[in-house]
Order: structure tokens, then sequence, then C-alpha cells
């Protein structure tokens, strides 16, 4: 359970706010989804749940615990987190990228070992195949997936994704958000995701959070949102995605 | 403020507390950087090897008068020869006293009152300057005296050793004292100043009286007509306190008093610097020969024939010495890297965090690579007040440090971004995002900075000579003194040679590291 209270984000003093006011809680197992366009506070709000950015007021709770008096790294190490630019190391293998916070804590080198092996197939990466390379080896799309096999090395009960697939062509992340949805399945993790694609969000959240300006603008499950925006802001959102879907079907 | 920070960093050096202790019978002999101190330093080296049971240490080549004086002063050296002149205007800073006598009298007084050094007698002749010039200009306009070049001085061209330059009793006394300036003067080095002007490069030069080449050159020497110039009698200066302890070493040193006059030393000096024998076989000729002027070059001298083999054929009888000073340069390269990347590479890493210590260490390193390096030398033993391996790298550390702190620096700079937020949002600590992420993604950039380091080390090692650190600039300080290339060429080409070896070694281990 993650819940966010008043969150709060200016970098100039209080001139601007980047996030302003955040309240929202994820359930457990739930998966919610933080929509928005670019400059919107997603990504900020994110950031502060693990503390890459220290809020500058507001609360934090992880399964009721105050996340901004914890240890910051045991915090992060808790916490699996997926990067927009992917962020592997470029000197590690694959399986080192994959080993990193269980070697930062200290498990053997063994279990280590195992735990990569098992989490690369996990992510449908061969061992044999993969396990050895160096990042500048694989294709974008193999090098998210080390990506979030890394995120999950340590067994973390949260997920954060940052635009986790942005960065990949339509097909591959097409591909990938079909396997996330299996992992969900598999791992019953929460999860926070962050996209400004409503496609995606429509297809892998099970609650939806809408964000513009730093605020935000509505929160609840897609079909709620689609049904009854809470603002025009969320009403224009849909209408515009549904125009597009129209044209698709208008097309085929 | 740059002087305290050289001091930290000086005093951060571990050698600044090695006091080398000496057995109590070692008794050491300095000399400065010229052949004929050399050579004096060989006599006395030679003399009481025969008449003492004393442990004799030489180290010659030193890099002038304050650094042999300071050396005397706190006991890095017992004994070296001093000239009267030299000892009364440079070191006692008082007036000229033109009568030879009175002047050894008043700088003995001197330097057993301040120093608590004691002139031993002078040794016979008197090194002073010499006006110099080439005969046909001498034959073309007449001159005979110093005075005479008055006439035509904006249009001479002057060559004069550093120290000349600047001394008292030299080129700044002598202007005023003969009332005209050259039209130009350059700083050149003992050794090539006769060359220049035998080549026409210059037309007046600083000759010293005693030098065997204003014969081999046939120079003119033009007459001191305003006694401008002071008596240089040269004598051995020991400590009182040696002397006091081993009073045999001034029964010894007594059988040198007056027993070389300008022409025997002139000779000496041209049997090393013309026939190129070395200056121990010199001292071993004339103290075989005692009291006996040396033998003049044409007669005894040639008979046993100068050394006039190549290069190779020198180096290949001298190998075992070129092997140890390549050892010893090779050991002050090694210690000055190792302290240099101790230093360096944490102090690469600590501006990389702190930017507000960036402009200031960056500032440092850089305005330490503008200090010359003989003043960086000169200064560093004034700061230990010990000649040899601890100032010596200590100089080449600070050297060393701007490549190594720059690209130390630069390397962390350059890991991106991503990565580095990737490790923080991962639970790195920062000390295992350095360890795991940041100093491995910027080896090769911080070794690129060792190797540019390591390079600039060799070279400026060469120049430790100068305060008796050892290594090839032996040679080549010796080449450059003798003007003979090929003792230039035994230190100057395994230099190269070094250089270019460690920088290829370093090379590959920067390709391992990039492959990774």
């Amino acid at each position: 359970m993650i819940r966010l209270e008043h969150l709060t984000k200016s970098f100039d003093g209080g001139k601007t706010y980047a996030v302003r006011d955040v309240s929202l809680n994820v359930t457990e197992g739930d998966t919610l989804v933080l929509l928005g366009a670019s400059g919107c506070g997603k990504t900020t709000t994110l950031k502060m749940i693990n503390r890459l950015i220290e809020p500058t007021s507001g609360r934090i709770e992880l399964d009721g615990r105050d996340a901004l008096s914890a240890d910051v790294l045991e915090l992060r190490r808790s916490i699996g987190y997926v990067f927009q630019d992917i962020g592997l190391f470029p000197h590690m293998t694959a399986a080192e990228n994959v080993e990193i916070v269980p070697r930062v804590i200290g498990w053997p080198p063994e279990r280590r070992r195992a735990r990569s092996t098992e989490l690369l197939n996990l992510v449908g990466l061969d061992p044999s195949a993969f396990a050895d390379r160096l990042p500048r080896h694989l294709s974008g799309g193999q090098q998210q997936r080390v990506g979030i096999a890394r995120a999950l090395a340590a067994d973390p009960s949260y997920l954060l994704m940052d635009e986790p697939f942005g960065a990949l062509d339509a097909v591959t992340r097409d591909q990938l958000q079909r396997e996330l949805l299996d992992l969900r399945m598999a791992l019953h993790k929460t999860i926070v995701f962050v996209t400004h694609d409503l496609f995606e969000a429509l297809r892998l959240a099970d609650r939806i959070g809408v964000m513009n300006g730093g605020r935000l603008e509505q929160i609840g499950e897609p079909k709620e949102l689609l049904n009854e925006p809470a603002t025009p802001f969320v009403a224009d959102l849909f209408e515009h995605a549904r125009r597009q879907a129209e044209l698709i079907g208008a097309t085929s | 403020m740059i002087r305290q920070l050289i001091m930290i960093v000086a005093a951060l050096c571990p050698f600044a507390t090695t006091a080398i202790a000496q057995p109590a019978d070692t008794f050491r002999i300095g000399s400065k950087n010229f052949t004929e101190q050399v050579i004096l330093g060989e006599l006395v080296a030679q003399l009481l090897e025969r008449g003492t049971d004393l442990n004799i240490e030489r180290r010659f080549g030193l890099g002038g008068s304050d650094i042999c004086h300071a050396a005397m002063l706190n006991g890095e050296l017992d004994c070296y020869v001093e000239y009267t002149g030299t000892g009364l205007l440079n070191i006692l800073k008082r007036e000229v006293i033109k009568y030879p006598d009175r002047a050894y009298r008043a700088v003995a007084a001197g330097y057993r009152k301040q120093f608590d050094l004691e002139w031993l007698p002078p040794i016979g002749f008197n090194n002073t300057y010499a006006i110099a010039v080439r005969p046909a200009d001498a034959l073309a306009h007449g001159w005979k005296t110093i005075s005479d070049l008055a006439a035509d001085a904006d249009e001479l061209r002057g060559g004069f050793t550093s120290e000349f330059m600047e001394r008292p009793d030299g080129y700044p006394g002598l202007a005023e004292k003969y009332d005209f300036t050259l039209g130009r003067t350059m700083d050149l080095d003992p050794g090539l100043m006769y060359d220049a002007l035998a080549n026409d490069q210059v037309d007046v030069i600083c000759a010293f009286a005693t030098d065997g080449r204003i014969a081999e050159y046939h120079l003119v020497v033009l007459e001191d007509d305003r006694a401008f110039f002071p008596p240089y009698d040269a004598a051995p200066v020991v400590r009182s306190e040696t002397l006091a302890a081993h009073p045999r070493v001034r029964e010894v040193l007594a059988s040198l008093a007056g027993t070389i006059d300008d022409n025997a030393m002139r000779q000496m000096n041209y049997a090393v610097d013309v026939l190129k024998r070395s200056p121990a076989e010199v001292a071993r000729m004339w103290i075989n020969n005692r009291l006996g002027a040396i033998v003049a070059p044409e007669d005894r001298l040639e008979g046993t024939a100068g050394d006039e083999r190549g290069v190779i054929a020198l180096a290949i009888e001298r190998r075992s010495e070129v092997m140890r000073k390549t050892g010893e340069h090779l050991m002050l390269t090694f210690l000055g890297m190792s302290i240099a990347i101790i230093i360096g590479v944490p102090l690469g890493i600590f501006i990389h965090r702190k930017a507000a210590a960036r402009g200031v260490v960056l500032a440092f390193t850089e305005v330490v690579q503008t200090i010359p390096s003989l003043a960086m030398l000169a200064f560093l033993f004034a700061l230990y007040g010990l000649l040899g391996t601890a100032p010596a790298v200590s100089a080449l550390v600070l050297y060393a440090l701007l490549p190594i702190v720059l690209n130390t620096f630069t390397g962390l700079r350059e890991v991106p971004r991503q990565v580095v937020e990737a490790a923080n949002g991962l639970g790195m600590s920062s000390s295992q995002r350095l360890r795991l992420v940041e100093l491995p993604l910027a080896a090769p950039v911080i070794i690129a900075g060792i190797r540019a380091a390591t390079v600039l080390t060799v070279g400026i090692a060469t120049l430790s000579t100068y305060i008796g650190a050892g290594g090839l600039g032996d040679f080549i300080a010796r080449g450059l003194a003798r003007n003979d290339s090929r003792l230039t060429l035994l230190g100057a080409v395994p230099a190269a040679v070094m250089a270019v070896a460690l920088s290829l070694l370093i090379r590959l281990a920067e390709r391992q590291v990039k492959r990774g």
C-alpha cells in the first residue's frame, strides 16, 4: 500500500510548483498509471516516492511507515525502479546489471547468480545467450528487459516504472506491455507506472491518475474516467483518444 | 597563499620526515655543476680517501652556490670548494673587497661567525670572471680593455650565464662601473657560452679565468681596467663541527694550499672539457704528480690520448653506470607517480563532488605547472633542508598532479547522467556508486591522465640532478657543463626510451580497461 498525502514539490522556493498537493493511494498488488503530458509532474511524483527527489512538503507512507524518515538507501533498495532511459551500467554484463542490488546488499555470489539466471529467464532472455553480454550488444528491447529484471532482483514489494517503454519502437513496446501484464499476474507487485500514452495506460492500469500542471486532475478506474470525467481536461483527453480510435476503426 | 599550498602538499609527502641518518664517519663532499668544481671535488675526495679512513660520499653537480651553501648549513654536505668573491658578495652579501688577502680574511671570519663554517687556506688560483671576445674582433676594433667596448656597446651581443646576469658582481655591476650597456644580452648555459661565441652567436661572454676553453678557442680576455671583478680565490669550506671531529681532514687538505695556480687549473679544465678526460682521472693524475705543475696538454697528456670515442663505445664502456642511473631515474619516476596518484585521484574525486573546491584546486595545480622546474627544486630544497630524493620526488609529485587531478575529474564528470541516476535509484551509497560505477567508467580517462603525467615526470626527473638526486639527468647535466654531447646523449636517450616504453605500457593497460 502506497499512500501520498498533500505531496508538493517546488524547485524554486515556492514561485512555481512541479507537483502541487497530490494525495492518492495505491492498494497492494494494484497498478496505478500516472498519465499526463511532459512537464505535468508525473515523473517528479514518482521520483519522490523513492526520494530521488525530496518533497517540499507532504507525506509518503509505504505500508503505513513514513518513507521520509526512513533510511534513504534501505528505502530505495526495497523499491524496484525502472528508468525511462534504461540506465544500465555500460561496463557490466546483463547478469551483473541484474545482480547489482543483491550485490550491494551483500548476497553471496552463488545466490546472486541463481537469482539473475531466474530473472533473465522470467523476462524472456535466455541466460546462456545473454547473461554475459554487455549492454551495448543488446537491442533496446533487450536492454529494458534487463532493466526490469534488475528492478526485480531483490524481490521488492513495489515497482516504480518511469515511462519504461517510451524509447522503444511500437512493436517492441506492445510486446513488453504484454509481458508486463503476465509478470504482474505472476509476481503480485504494487506498481506505479508513468506514461504519456493513454492507450498504454488503459492497457496496464487498474487505476489511472491524470495529472496536469502539477495537480492530480482525477484518479479512478479507466471506466470511471471515461464515463464520468471530473474535469474538462480529463474529458478532452478521452475525447481526443476516442476520435483517434475511431479513425483507426474507420480505416481498417 | 600559493606558497602555503605548496608547503601543505609538500608536507603531505611521506619523505618530508625521513631525515637521512648517516653514520658518523661519512664525509660528504659537494660541488657545483661545472667542470672545475667537479675536478676540485674529486681532488678533495681522493686526497681524503688516501689520507683518512673516512667514508667519502660525492654529491657533485649541485645547481649553484646557494644550494651548496644551504646544504652545508643543514649538514647535508661537509665540504665543498667555494670562491672568496662568491662567499663575500653572494652569501655574506658584503661589498667587493679588491685585495685577495683581505677578501679571504673577511670571508673566513664572516663564515666562522655567521655559519660555523671554516675556510681552509686558498688552493692558489683566482677564478675570476673574464670578459672574453673573439680574437678577430679584438684585432679589428683594437679592444684591449673592457673600457674599449663602450664605443661599440650598442651593437654588441652579450652571452652570459644566468648567474652572471643577476649577481651584483656580474653584468648589472659591470654595466654600471663601465657606464655602458650592451645592445642585447642572452642567458646561456655555461657549457654553451664558448661555442656561442666561437660560432658568432654572441660577441662578448663572461668566461671563467681558469676555463680551458679560453685557450682552446684562442679567446682574447679583456683587461679589467677599472678593477671591477673581485678576487675569486678558491678554497675548501668545511663544517667546523666536522673539522673538530676529524682533525685529520685539516692536515690532509692543507696539502692543497697554494698548489694550483691559474695556469695549472686551466690545464686541468682543458683536459676535461676539450680532451674529454674524466674529472676523476685528471684529479688522480694531479695527485700522482703532486706539486709538479700538471703537464701541458701538448706533451704528456697527448701521449696518453684523449677520449675521442663515439657515443656507442662510451655507452658500452659505461654500461653499468648507465644501468644504475636508469634504475635511479625509474625509481624517482615510480615514487613520484605513486605519490601523485595517491594524492591526485582522491583530489579529483573530491572536486568532482565538491564544486566549491574545484576552482581553487584546479588553479593551484595549474599554477604549479607554470613554476620553472629549477625554481621549484630550489624552493623545495630550501623547504626540506635536504638534498636528494625527498625534494626531487616532491617536485615530481607537484608537476604530475595537474594531469591526474584534471583527468580524474573529467572522467567522473563524463559518466552519463542516467547511469549515475540509476545507481542512486537502486540504492547505492555514494561510496558504492564510486567504486562500482563511476571509477570503472572513468578509468580509461584517468589512466590517460596518468600516462601523460608519467611522460612528463620522466622528463622533469632529469632535472633532479641539480639537487643531487641522481638519475639520468646526471649525464645530461655533465654533458652540458662540459659541452660533451656524448654524455648528454648517454642520459637523454635512455630517458626518451623510458618515456616511450612507460607510455606504451600504460596504453596497454588503458586498452585492457576499455575492453573491460
